[in-house]
């Protein structure tokens, strides 16, 4: 080492040989951690499509069940779970409608054919439709299946969060069906076809104490399969569920 | 050093390091953002809350990660100085920006609903025996604890309060909270990601982190080792024409304590190697304007007592020093903190004393 040797003291000027380093290394580091924020951003998963549309109020005209959850099936057989703002089930305001013909209000969330209403605030969210109430198709199958997949709160995985699943979203998922959103199980079959099936207990009633404890995570779910409208359902109790490794 | 205290004392290579540390933390949620609209735009867009969540979690791990290596780096080559001058502010934003990662997390997820946030997000229905279902959550709520603890204390006024030992304590600290920033990230997003990216550039943040502390770690017990024959109470540190004036060396003794052996105009000096501050190797400092000085802030003392310049009131212990055949000798037993010595004369072989 010489008398000269440069050294760094931050209150005084800065020697060259410092400066010149890191005149060359902070635009190497600069571009190196920006090509780094840009791949991993690009990197992050596909979040599905979604469609959460709070920009209109759509109306639907149907017949308004409340077990398992309160949904209503319009005259084209098509379900649409309804929902309140937040993370909170319609069970309250659905209830005086059950079994009836009836128009909802709400915004509209959409993915893969699966329907939601996010109910409008106000009395006239749901409001009593005229004539008789037309019978809905409700099928308790037989048929025993065991599945794997995800157990989602259905209205994130829709749309409301994007994405609405995987072990990041867990704590939300759980939070979404202990307030009432129903809880839907995302299924793969061996050919990659998705299945969305809504979980039902054993009795057909609401399964969300059943799914609390393992949602978001890979699970194995034994249960009857069954419909309501056009989605498909599956009954469970509390030793339907099992963890498993992917 | 410590006259008073301010809440910063600024100067012009602070304002240029803060300057840097914000443009390239605004510039680094920038691209993400930007790259994660254009790449996943609708219908397969990412909500905007978990983007810029997203954008600030990966912002802190790389943060951590260069706030861990700016130390070994700084002991391998003293370019890397300027970076660790004003490593503290590095680590106040780091902070901020994992506190923003976590208040949204806090909120966006935990909030809306039925439960309290902190009840939603913290205690969950998770199992912590199982990969799939450990709450991950509690992970990086304890680190941000820790972080948190240690920026409230990062000021001087902490550090002389505390005593630098407690400060220091709690400062490395912050090895514990990346082994649970880690796990946080392991046991969380790499569990829902799919790409590859995520977790190789975790592998290789752990590998430079662990590989250039041990290098620099191995360097240091290495310069240790450089045996000290001890003679009644007297250490020999080196030979007297290998130092060069105004520069330093670390010299250690039995059981590891270290002493900064430096030559000025008037002699040999030496006193302890670790700065009252944040215990920099004053070993590996320089003399500046007459004083010793400390490489990593610049802490000064007198080269005769080991004291700072009025108004300044830092004191080291001082050693006396001997010079024997051309030899350093270092007394083993340390002088009260700031007692003068007197420096050990060197005379040249072209017959010049210093």
């Amino acid at each position: 080492m010489s008398k000269d040797r440069a050294f760094y003291v931050g209150y005084l000027p800065m020697p060259r040989r410092h400066m010149v380093f890191l005149w060359i290394a902070a635009p190497l580091v600069a571009g190196a951690l920006g090509a780094l924020a840009g791949v991993m951003s690009a990197s992050q998963r596909d979040p599905g499509d979604g469609v959460w549309d709070t920009g209109s109020v759509v109306l639907v005209e149907g017949t308004m069940l409340v077990e398992p959850y309160p949904l209503v099936i319009d005259d084209g057989g098509a379900t649409h779970l309804l929902v309140e703002i937040t993370k909170t089930g319609a069970d309250e305001r659905a209830a005086p409608f059950a079994g009836s013909r009836v128009t909802v209000s709400g915004y509209s969330l959409e993915r893969d054919g699966r329907r939601m209403l996010e109910l409008v605030d106000g009395d006239d969210a749901i409001v009593r439709g005229e004539g008789a109430s037309r019978a809905v198709a409700v099928e308790a199958g037989a048929e025993t299946v065991t599945l794997r997949g995800e157990i989602l709160d259905s209205k994130c995985y829709l749309g409301a969060m994007k994405p609405g699943d995987g072990k990041g979203h867990k704590a939300c998922a759980t939070l979404c069906v202990t307030g009432g959103i129903p809880p839907l199980l995302l299924s793969w079959d061996p050919d990659g076809t998705v299945r969305h099936l809504l979980l039902v207990d054993a009795d057909g009633g609401s399964a969300r104490e059943v799914v609390q404890a393992l949602m978001g995570e890979p699970v194995a779910v034994t249960g009857r399969l069954g419909r309501i409208g056009d989605i498909e359902t599956l009954a469970i109790d509390a030793t339907s569920i099992e963890r498993y490794s992917p | 050093m410590t006259a008073s205290y301010r809440w910063v004392q600024w100067n012009k290579h602070k304002r240029v390091y803060d300057l840097t540390i914000g443009i390239a933390c605004l510039a680094f949620l920038g691209v993400f953002v930007g790259v994660g609209m254009a790449t996943h735009g609708a219908p397969s867009d990412i909500s905007p809350p978990l983007l810029v969540l997203r954008g600030l979690a990966v912002l802190a791990v790389v943060l951590l990660h260069v706030i861990l290596l700016i130390g070994p780096l700084a002991r391998l080559s003293d370019r890397f100085a300027p970076l660790l001058y004003n490593r503290r502010h590095l680590g106040v934003t780091f902070f901020f920006v994992a506190l923003g990662h976590g208040l949204i997390a806090f909120l966006y997820y935990g909030g809306f609903g039925v439960r309290n946030p902190a009840s939603a997000v913290l205690d969950g229905y998770s199992s912590f025996g199982s990969i799939s279902g450990f709450p991950f959550e509690i992970l990086g709520f304890l680190a941000l604890l820790i972080f948190f603890v240690m920026a409230a204390t990062s000021h001087d006024f902490w550090l002389a309060n505390l005593t630098p030992r407690v400060w220091k304590a709690i400062h490395m600290g912050v090895y514990v909270a990346y082994a649970l920033v880690v796990l946080h990230v392991v046991l969380g997003a790499l569990q829902s990601e799919r790409s590859p990216v995520f977790a190789v550039s975790l592998v290789v943040g752990i590998a430079l982190v662990v590989t250039l502390h041990t290098v620099a770690g191995w360097r240091e017990w290495r310069r240790d080792r450089l045996g000290i024959a001890s003679d009644a109470g007297w250490i020999d540190a080196c030979a007297a024409d290998e130092l060069v004036v105004d520069e330093g060396r670390v010299v250690a003794l039995e059981g590891g304590e270290r002493i900064a052996v430096f030559r000025t105009d008037e002699g040999v000096i030496a006193m302890t190697n670790t700065c009252s501050h944040q215990g920099g190797p004053l070993g590996e400092g320089k003399i500046v304007g007459g004083c010793v000085t400390c490489p990593w802030h610049g802490y000064q003392y007198r080269p005769n007592d080991g004291q700072s310049p009025p108004p300044y009131t830092e004191k080291l212990p001082t050693y006396n020093v001997r010079i024997v055949d051309g030899r350093v000798q270092i007394q083993s037993e340390a002088n009260e903190a700031g007692a003068l010595t007197t420096p050990a004369r060197v005379i040249d072989s072209e017959g010049a004393a210093g």
